[in-house]
């Protein structure tokens, strides 16, 4: 096949393209137009809102903050009354707390004393002083300190009883053989006499040893 | 612009923006709607387009971004294969001579080559003019007519030959 005839069909193929038209006059494209640019006005609506419309909307705007206010001051009343209720009882929770232990006849006290954080001071028994200085912590140094246990220790607030040695020992004077002595002088020479008198007496003892013979065996 | 002058510059270019879109688009019908769509927003703003020197080439520019638009609208519609299944159903439907079959081929062309060679050898512009409409290099277009000219060459002569043999066998 030649060159020509591709040619041929190729122009031929082209030109039947080039004929190829839309069937579409102006004025059909001109009623398209302008019943489209009618399509676009949008219709305005009246220009006010009519009367019972705007009284509606007051009455509904009204009533909502009516229902609003009212649910508002509800609440703060009710918050105001809660907290009110809250510290009344804690009020009364502490008074009730004081009473039963500021008797200081039965109260015992624990106290644990560290003497490195310090005394905890009691926010409600203040005026009761139960910090104790440990003489020790003067004493030792802060290693020996920290190592030092830390035993609880009680203190009673019972009432103030007169404490008797059950020794029935006083030490503004001595008793030597059923005799009272109250000057320490005289103290001191009885006492000297007495370790003669025991003095002698071993002496005697371990120069006149005697054999016992009548000892049966 | 008046009526007269919309007419004699903006709506004789109706049967080329037509073929041009048919280009691209599946149908005549579909052609002709992308047409009208176009005709209607230059009427809407027919006062703008007197600022454009070359209306030609604006309105084949129009038409190329449209029916690209729409492509893709409805690429993404039916899928990238249910639309080359409907293309080579579409086709097959018409394809009931050499010259269907050639047109078919034509419209199956890379997007460049298939413009350059509708706006050269349908419309007769000239290459720097499709240079302009199409905003390519010259010679960018002389690449693109010639790789389109050959394919189209080639599958004349090959459907002429499967013809010729048909015949006498």
């Amino acid at each position: 096949m030649s060159n020509d005839q591709y040619q041929d069909k190729y122009k031929e193929v082209f030109n039947d393209l080039k004929e190829e038209k839309m069937n579409w006059d102006f004025e059909d494209f001109l009623q398209k137009a302008e019943g489209n640019d009618e399509a676009e006005i949008i219709p305005i609506g009246k220009g006010k809102p009519s009367f019972p419309k705007w009284f509606w909307m007051a009455a509904s705007v009204v009533l909502l903050f009516s229902v609003v206010l009212i649910f508002n001051d509800n609440q703060n009343a009710d918050v105001e009354n809660q907290a009110q209720l809250v510290e009344n009882e804690i009020q009364k929770q502490k008074s009730d707390f004081i009473k039963e232990n500021h008797e200081h006849q039965t109260q015992v006290a624990v106290l644990n004393s560290d003497s490195i954080s310090g005394e905890k001071k009691d926010s409600i028994f203040q005026e009761v002083s139960l910090a104790e200085v440990d003489v020790l912590d003067k004493i030792l140094s802060k290693k020996s300190r920290i190592k030092k246990e830390t035993k609880p220790r009680y203190v009673s607030n019972s009432a103030v009883k007169n404490i008797k040695d059950s020794t029935g020992y006083r030490d503004s004077y001595v008793i030597v053989n059923g005799k009272r002595i109250d000057n320490m002088e005289e103290a001191i020479n009885v006492t000297k006499y007495s370790f003669q008198v025991v003095a002698n007496n071993m002496n005697q003892a371990l120069t006149q040893p005697k054999v016992m013979d009548n000892v049966e065996y | 612009m008046t009526q007269e002058i919309f007419k004699n510059t903006v709506f004789i270019l109706k049967d080329e923006m037509y073929r041009f879109a048919k280009r691209f688009v599946m149908s005549s019908d579909e052609a002709e709607d992308v047409v009208q769509d176009l005709m209607i927003k230059f009427w809407q703003k027919k006062e703008e387009l007197e600022k454009f020197g070359n209306l030609k080439s604006y309105a084949l520019k129009s038409v190329k971004n449209e029916c690209l638009n729409r492509l893709k609208h409805h690429d993404v519609k039916l899928g990238f294969a249910d639309l080359q299944l409907h293309r080579s159903e579409l086709y097959s439907m018409d394809v009931n001579n050499l010259k269907e079959h050639i047109i078919g081929f034509i419209n199956q062309l890379p997007e460049k080559q298939k413009m350059v060679i509708h706006l050269k050898d349908v419309e007769e512009y000239d290459v720097s003019e499709i240079s302009e409409m199409l905003e390519m290099e010259e010679n960018a277009v002389r690449v693109n007519l010639m790789r389109a000219r050959q394919k189209v060459k080639e599958q004349i002569s090959q459907l002429m030959s499967y013809e010729q043999r048909s015949i006498s066998g």
